[in-house]
């Protein structure tokens, strides 16, 4: 069973990963492609794609090639979800958790230039299957499943609906992990009174290919990198952050983004669109990173909105724009050492005024824990 | 007679042929943006030579220029793919997949079926120089490698380095490194032959497979041997990837093939539509209406169309030149804290920008007073301009003593062990510096140089926000540049060129490429060389502000913004940023900053000053080191970084310096009294050099990540863990 | 206590509500369709009293401010209709002065539809507002999906049956109207007759909606309701419509190919510089165009919950599901007498289902977004029932869902190799790039046109003579209003050979 590693795989791969363990494929078997590349693309993708759109989803050939012709062992299955919601931690507080329409359809479009001329799957013994999926809306997804897999696994519904549980629950426990993860280095930061940087992007721009790793660049600086997708949303830390602005009525909870974002249907938009309200607030983030691709139509109307949240604490706000295919190292390397000047520069008095706008009391600050004392990963 | 013109960018072509077909004439001429006036000199030949008849002989034309031009003769209009198919249909019908590559644009036609069900599926390209004559020719040119030796330059049996296939401007940056990294320009140029042919094939061919046989048209695919050869290379191997059926008896590489007479076949495509045609279409009307649209009427459509010039008034264009014209440049409003008269050149602080094209020094004072300025011309090699350099500097203080050294500019991480600088500044930084120290009331310093577009928004003395452009070429010099030198115009003279126009086209805002199209389009209505720069001129605000900045509303800013950077030489552009920006915040003071070209030198100055200041002891190496610097360059497969699946094509300059340690462990061996220098490195890693070194780094890396996570490491390695979870 | 203002930050645009007082006094603006959908939009509108105004045609100068304003990279329909308010908003400013402008209008337009960039307008609306300095000046954006919401926004505008009734019935009249005149203008013997005529209609038409009896408004929902289905009101003012059309003299051995425009929402229905103007330039280059009615935008809207709903299946759901269908039902009802008083001659709408059935092997029917899998299922349909020679396919630059299903559209191709389909990707700038491409594959479609012109020649044995002197003693022939049925050719000479040989009793085949 091959999946190709793009788009919001990279925010519900362990659903997928817990959902085919549980259905009885052996987790040696559950291959994923490797992380985007350019060569992959060249590779595997050239001449396949049939439309010129952002990078994304383009780069999506070159995984299905890959797929098909670059593996050792070959794969009988390619499964290419259409995910058309997502599970998000703001469900309930916005109007909808939808992903962006080229990434629920991307598989549309990619297939095309597989099955164009000949049909490529079928030459190579692949059975391509690529089920519609909801998974914001968890009640759908056994059926959905069920329907688009069950000539290809011989399955049952009772079975699909458990093995879909089973995702859930690999999905739900990564994300804790993640989020526990994250709370540990911002109690070190705020002990330490260190600076530390909250990305702002799509999940997909954790793929090395796709966001470049231009954060790991500030963290061999010495900043610990946060992405707001894993920020703790434990209830002490958001009552510290929210709490009196819940109470004045402004918001209805920590995760309602009505304030800033009345049209909030895109789940990735709403997270990021939150991040950034956090990013305000939270004084040792004195740094946001805002990644965004080529051609996004999705973060195209919250350049504006994201980056006058978080200027408004003083927070240091950078976007990288129109990440593409290349890497554009040149002009990565003199923003980062520009960033690094002003985030070293500024980051005492950033950290000294957002401290002073929220009430005393961090619970980071409180908290009886002993200090996990290197913060090692 | 049926007569066939072909209006390209940079070229008219036409074709004569008799009723049945048979071909009489034929030309193919430049026409230096006067494609109407070229067309005229045409026919008036034809009637004359080969007597074209008005009334009785029909004309077809195609090409990106033909659309206006043909409705004044009476001509029909084919578009230019349909014309080149239908003339490889007649001339090749074997043909599967045809490639042109035009100076501003490449197509790519497919045929499949046979007989009635033949189809065809054209791919064109108009977003962007990537792929197209002009990509290679632009860098070719900066290469200064004259065309008759780039036709024939070959693409078999060299290394390849990495160039940009998207951007033009990009792969000119590309080539430059390269070259300045010691790459033989042959290499560099098969490199570009095969960014041209990567860029066709991914971006032409959606889905298609280029089967044989193959034709290639258009004049690069004609001229170049080495993009031929690059072809050759490419299909051959995804024929034999993709098992496509060759013939047996014929040699792959033969399938694909160069006609000689390529540049005609959209004109002859015309001839071959026009016999299909009713005979009544297509009728030659003369030369009468195409005569008075060039004498008059393209006059009355571009005012209709257009906007005044850059001026309204000439008492406003004195005006303006008085406050901003030679050695004036808003200085008045200026401020300074430097005196240049009777130096003392006996202590001085240093400070070096080496850039992309000039490197620079300034010497300051410890009163921080300007006392010495000079630059030298960048060769392409970063250490013979530190020589350069430094030369003058020795030249001008003597015996004076040096205090501390600032560098800045792409040079600096390069340079910096070499000369013993004290401090190395990022430009961006460089260059705020330098902006607040003169003008301490700055809201805003906009830095529009050759390549980059920086914007430095300051608000209490410290940079609040900055913008960078370097990942689009849209509002920077070197597109103006670019444009200028396509119509034969010098560097310096664009402004008094803009400055002539009466009347100028609306460019649209936007990426550069897409304003090369726009003005592909405006030629066509007959704008004229210097209206086109004065409409570029005043598009270059947009561009720079809001396209490439991002910031609609200026007055949010502040009130006082400096220009600096090369690009504000230009007169033209400061009159249209003054209007621009005095259009958005009314009570604007703009002023062009004094030593625009050694901000950033002054700024690494100002940091190293304050650096010595708190007390810092230089570690400049000294005049006779540098003068005396010995060093070469290898640039090899050994040198390939190989720490990522990038494999930066990185360059080894050696030093000769007392105390060096050498490397005797590397693949390209170092004895001792020698430093290694890398360069073309994309990232930290690729400062290493190999394994050896490796292990040191990646520790003290690995450390610092361990000290300082990234969620994002975590997602990745564990996000698709295959561990069975406990159901 | 008020500590919390401590951060405050960018907060999203909120109108001031419009006030039911006010009304008398405020014009609403709204635009985004064709001058004919909007003249009779506001004929609805002061038939309720409401003093409301279209935005002015769309020109280039829009896409120029639009882009100065708002973020960038944002799509070409985004940037030229926020750039459109923007200018007239400035014109505004500089004739009356700023207050007067924010007191004098507001600006109504449909969003909030969901996943792309269409839900985000108010974004970009914001964005210009504030760069204008007319932060208070008041936009509101309605839920396209929702037929009656109620009063909202503060009564100023009451979201209520006879409104929403009267916006759906003008929407559906223009179109019928649009589709006439692209039928007709083609060829047309005397230039310029069809504009005439046209505008004349629409003016009339637009005095019919203004003058929507006001008894039948009043009164219980289901009495409006029938009232609009069931009223010869609409259907009279039609046939009387179809009675100046008729003064129309066509010739229909004009060959031409038919091309049918699909395409993003905006993009396609839009009649002016925003595309170029690419219908009018269709014609000029010598082919029949077919527009793309709102309506099935409108039927697709209604229909697309029936698919999201099948999955629950509960008794509720399939009460649901069965009032959809009516509705559905009802909706075509409408729109088919509306085409019959005029002749027959608009074409009829393509059956939702038939849509997404064509589409499924290519693009899956719950992908929302864009006109979702209709551009492949329209364009499936057109080939396979001969309706159209070609495919014009409008997408604009940077438009997310319309992209995929260009994409999804190669493995179409594959298939079909014969379908002649051009996407035409509009940016607003760069038209001749975008103009030639279409013209490639319009060469084509001639050839196809005039094949099948000369074949159907063969066929019925007639000469052109022959035809002519049939018209001669026929006249009735020549009429615009004349309706020739499709024989399953997608040409209209085609079609009108064969009718007129059997019209001679010729027993031609079909």
């Amino acid at each position: 069973m091959g999946i190709p590693k793009v788009l919001n795989i990279w925010s519900t791969h362990q659903f997928w990963v817990g959902f085919l363990t549980a259905l009885g494929i052996a987790p040696e078997n559950i291959v994923f492609s490797s992380d985007t590349s350019e060569e992959q693309y060249r590779e595997y993708g050239k001449g396949r794609g049939t439309v010129d759109c952002c990078y994304p989803v383009k780069c999506m050939s070159g995984h299905y090639g890959e797929l098909i012709f670059g593996q050792k062992k070959k794969i009988d299955i390619l499964l290419s979800p259409m995910i058309y919601s997502l599970p998000s931690f703001l469900r309930g507080h916005v109007l909808d958790t939808l992903t962006c329409t080229r990434v629920m359809a991307g598989p549309e479009n990619i297939k095309a230039g597989f099955l164009k001329e000949r049909d490529v799957f079928a030459e190579n013994g692949i059975r391509y299957v690529s089920p519609f999926v909801s998974l914001g809306e968890p009640q759908k997804v056994p059926k959905q499943l069920y329907l688009a897999l069950k000539d290809v696994l011989d399955l049952s519904e009772d079975e699909t609906a458990r093995a879909v549980e089973a995702g859930y629950r690999a999905l739900e426990a990564f994300n804790q992990k993640m989020r526990q993860k994250s709370r540990e280095i911002l109690t070190w930061c705020a002990r330490h009174d260190h600076p530390c940087i909250l990305v702002l992007a799509r999940p997909y721009h954790m793929d090395p290919g796709i966001g470049h790793e231009i954060e790991a660049e500030l963290q061999a600086h010495g900043f610990p990198i946060l992405w707001m997708q894993y920020f703790p949303i434990d209830d002490d830390l958001m009552q510290w952050l929210f709490g009196e602005e819940i109470r004045a009525g402004r918001i209805k909870s920590p995760f309602d983004i009505s304030d800033v974002w009345p049209s909030s249907y895109s789940s990735n938009t709403n997270e990021i669109l939150w991040g950034a309200k956090v990013a305000a607030r939270f004084p040792w983030i004195t740094c946001v990173l805002r990644f965004s691709s080529y051609e996004c139509g999705m973060d195209q109307p919250t350049y504006t909105p994201t980056q006058k949240i978080v200027e408004a604490s003083g927070t240091l706000y950078f976007k990288f724009g129109d990440l593409d295919a290349t890497k554009p190292a040149g002009s990565i390397k003199i923003r980062v050492e520009t960033i690094v000047h002003y985030v070293g520069k500024y980051s005492p008095d950033i950290i000294r005024r957002k401290l002073a706008a929220l009430p005393p009391g961090c619970p980071l600050l409180e908290e009886t824990t002993p200090e996990s004392a290197p913060l090692a990963a | 007679m049926i007569c066939g013109i072909d209006v390209g960018s940079t070229t008219c072509k036409y074709v004569l042929a008799s009723s049945e077909g048979e071909l009489l004439a034929h030309a193919y001429e430049r026409h230096n943006t006067r494609q109407a006036e070229k067309v005229l000199e045409f026919l008036t030949r034809l009637e004359r030579e080969h007597g074209l008849t008005p009334g009785r002989d029909r004309i077809f034309f195609t090409g990106s220029g033909a659309g206006l031009i043909a409705a004044l003769v009476g001509a029909r209009v084919v578009q230019e793919v349909v014309a080149v198919a239908a003339a490889v249909e007649r001339l090749h019908p074997a043909v599967r997949f045809v490639s042109e590559i035009g100076g501003e644009d490449m197509k790519t036609i497919f045929f499949t079926g046979d007989g009635q069900s033949k189809s065809k599926q054209v791919l064109m390209q108009s977003a962007c120089s990537g792929g197209t004559g002009t990509f290679i020719e632009k860098t070719a040119r900066k290469l200064q490698i004259p065309l008759e030796r780039l036709a024939e330059m070959r693409y078999e049996g060299y290394p390849l380095h990495k160039i940009s296939s998207k951007c033009g401007i990009f792969a000119e940056a590309d080539a430059n490194t390269l070259l300045k990294a010691g790459v033989p320009v042959e290499e560099i140029i098969a490199s570009l032959f095969e960014a041209v042919v990567y860029q066709n094939l991914a971006t032409l061919t959606r889905g298609n497979t280029p089967m044989p046989e193959v034709l290639l048209l258009g004049g690069p695919n004609l001229f170049f041997k080495g993009l031929q050869e690059a072809w050759r290379h490419h299909l051959t191997k995804i024929w034999k990837e993709r098992k496509v059926p060759l013939p047996e008896d014929r040699d792959p590489a033969s399938l694909i093939c160069v006609p000689k007479d390529a540049l005609y076949y959209a004109a002859l495509g015309c001839i071959e539509i026009a016999r299909r045609e009713p005979e009544e279409t297509g009728i030659y009307q003369g030369t009468e209406k195409l005569r008075w649209w060039i004498e008059e009427g393209q006059y009355e459509e571009k005012k209709r169309e257009g906007r005044k010039g850059l001026w309204t008034t000439p008492e406003e264009l004195e005006a303006f030149a008085r406050a901003y014209g030679n050695g004036t440049n808003g200085r008045a409003a200026a401020r300074l804290a430097l005196r240049r008269a009777a130096p003392d050149l006996s202590r001085v602080i240093l400070g070096c920008d080496f850039g992309s094209t000039t490197a620079k020094a300034v010497c300051l004072s410890p009163e921080k007073e300007l006392v010495f300025s000079c630059y030298a011309l960048s060769r392409g090699n970063p250490i013979e301009d530190a020589k350069a350099l430094f030369r003058q500097i020795r030249e001008a203080i003597g015996e004076g003593e040096v205090l501390a050294v600032g560098i800045t500019g792409y040079g600096k991480d390069l340079l910096k062990e070499i000369i013993g600088a004290d401090c190395a500044i990022v430009e961006t930084i460089a260059h705020a510096t330098a902006g607040l120290y003169f003008f301490p009331d700055a809201d805003c310093i906009c830095d529009v140089g050759g390549v980059d577009v920086k914007i430095m928004i300051l608000k209490n003395g410290t940079v609040s926000d900055f913008r960078l452009n370097s990942q689009c070429s849209s509002g920077n010099g070197a597109f103006l540049q670019g444009v200028a030198e396509r119509f034969g115009i010098p560097l310096d003279q664009i402004a008094d060129y803009a400055f002539r126009a009466q009347a100028m086209p609306q460019l649209t805002m936007g990426c550069g490429v897409f304003l090369q199209s726009d003005i592909v389009n405006q030629q066509r209505k007959g704008w004229q060389a210097e209206e086109i720069l004065a409409g570029l001129c005043a598009i270059l605000p947009l561009n720079v502000w809001i396209y490439a900045g991002g910031l609609n509303n200026l007055a949010q800013i502040g009130r006082k913004f400096i220009l600096q950077g090369g690009t504000h030489k230009n007169l033209a552009v400061v009159k249209a940023q003054v209007d621009f920006i005095k259009s958005k915040v009314p009570d604007a003071e703009i002023v062009v900053h004094p030593y625009s070209g050694e901000a950033g030198a002054i700024g690494a100055a100002l940091l190293a000053h304050e650096w010595w200041e708190r007390g810092g002891r230089t570690r400049f190496r000294g005049f006779d080191v540098i003068e005396s610097l010995t060093y070469k360059t290898t640039t090899s497969p050994d040198t390939v970084c190989k720490w990522c699946p990038v494999n930066c094509q990185r360059s080894f300059i050696d030093v000769e310096l007392p105390g060096g340690k050498g490397r005797p462990w590397s693949k390209v061996p170092l004895p001792e009294g020698w430093e290694r220098v890398i360069v073309n490195n994309s990232c930290p890693k690729g400062l290493v050099e190999d394994v050896n070194e490796m292990k040191v780094i990646k520790a003290e890396l690995e450390k610092t990540k361990d000290a300082y996570p990234n969620i994002a490491d975590l997602v990745r390695k564990e996000g698709f863990r295959r561990i069975p979870h406990a159901v | 206590m008020e500590t919390i203002t401590r951060i405050n930050h960018y907060t999203a645009y909120r109108p001031r509500p419009f006030t039911r007082e006010e009304r008398a006094t405020v014009t609403i603006l709204f635009g985004g369709l064709t001058w004919k959908h909007e003249r009779l939009i506001q004929g609805v509108m002061h038939n309720l009293g409401y003093k409301a105004q279209p935005l002015p045609n769309i020109t280039r100068a829009d896409l120029d401010a639009g882009k100065e304003l708002i973020d960038v990279g944002a799509c070409c329909p985004t940037i030229f209709t926020t750039g459109n308010l923007v200018n007239f908003l400035k014109s505004e400013m500089a004739a009356h002065g700023r207050d007067e402008v924010v007191k004098r209008y507001v600006f109504l337009t449909a969003g909030a539809c969901g996943p792309c960039r269409f839900g985000q307008y108010h974004e970009s609306y914001t964005m210009a507002l504030d760069g204008l300095g007319l932060r208070d000046f008041r936009l509101f954006l309605l839920a396209q999906n929702q037929l009656d919401q109620g009063a909202t926004h503060g009564g100023g505008l009451e979201i209520n049956l006879p409104l929403s009734l009267g916006l759906v019935w003008a929407i559906l009249c223009a179109d019928v109207l649009t589709d006439l005149e692209y039928m007709t203008r083609p060829y047309e013997v005397i230039p310029g007759e069809t504009d005439r005529v046209l505008r004349e209609s629409i003016e009339y038409l637009y005095d019919v909606f203004r003058n929507r009896p006001q008894a039948k408004l009043r009164g219980g929902k289901l009495k409006i309701f029938a009232w609009h289905v069931l009223t010869d009101y609409f259907t009279d003012a039609l046939r009387e419509v179809r009675r100046r059309w008729a003064s129309i003299r066509v010739d229909r051995l004009r060959v031409k190919p038919k091309v049918k425009i699909t395409g993003e929402f905006w993009l396609q229905t839009h009649e002016g510089e925003g595309n170029y103007n690419i219908k009018r330039w269709l014609e000029q280059e010598g082919a029949e165009v077919i527009p793309p009615p709102i309506a099935v935008w409108l039927d697709y809207l209604l229909h697309s919950p029936i698919t999201s709903e099948e999955w629950k299946g509960a008794e509720r759901d399939r009460k649901k599901i069965a009032l959809i269908r009516a509705l559905e039902h009802i909706y075509h009802f409408v729109y088919n007498r509306f085409r019959k008083a005029l002749g027959g001659l608009p074409y009829e709408l393509p059956d939702q289902e038939e849509l997404k059935q064509l589409a499924k092997p290519f693009y899956h029917y719950e992908l929302r977004g864009g006109e979702g899998h209709m551009l492949v299922g329209k364009a499936l349909y057109a080939y396979r029932h001969k309706k159209a020679h070609m495919i014009c396919e409008l997408s604009p630059y940077s438009c997310m869902p319309n992209t995929m299903s260009i994409g999804a559209m190669a493995n179409v191709l594959g298939r079909y190799p014969d379908l002649l389909y051009a996407p035409i990707e509009v940016k607003g700038d760069a038209e001749v790039h975008a103009l030639s491409r279409c013209q490639m594959i319009l060469t084509e479609a001639k050839r196809r046109a005039q094949a099948e012109f000369e074949e159907v020649l063969a066929k019925t044995g007639l000469t052109l003579e022959a035809i002519r002197r049939y018209e001669e003693r026929h006249p009735e022939v020549q009429r615009s209003t004349y309706r020739i049925p499709h024989y399953g050719y997608a040409g209209t000479a085609a079609n009108y050979i064969i009718h007129l040989a059997r019209k001679m009793g010729r027993s031609v085949a079909a």
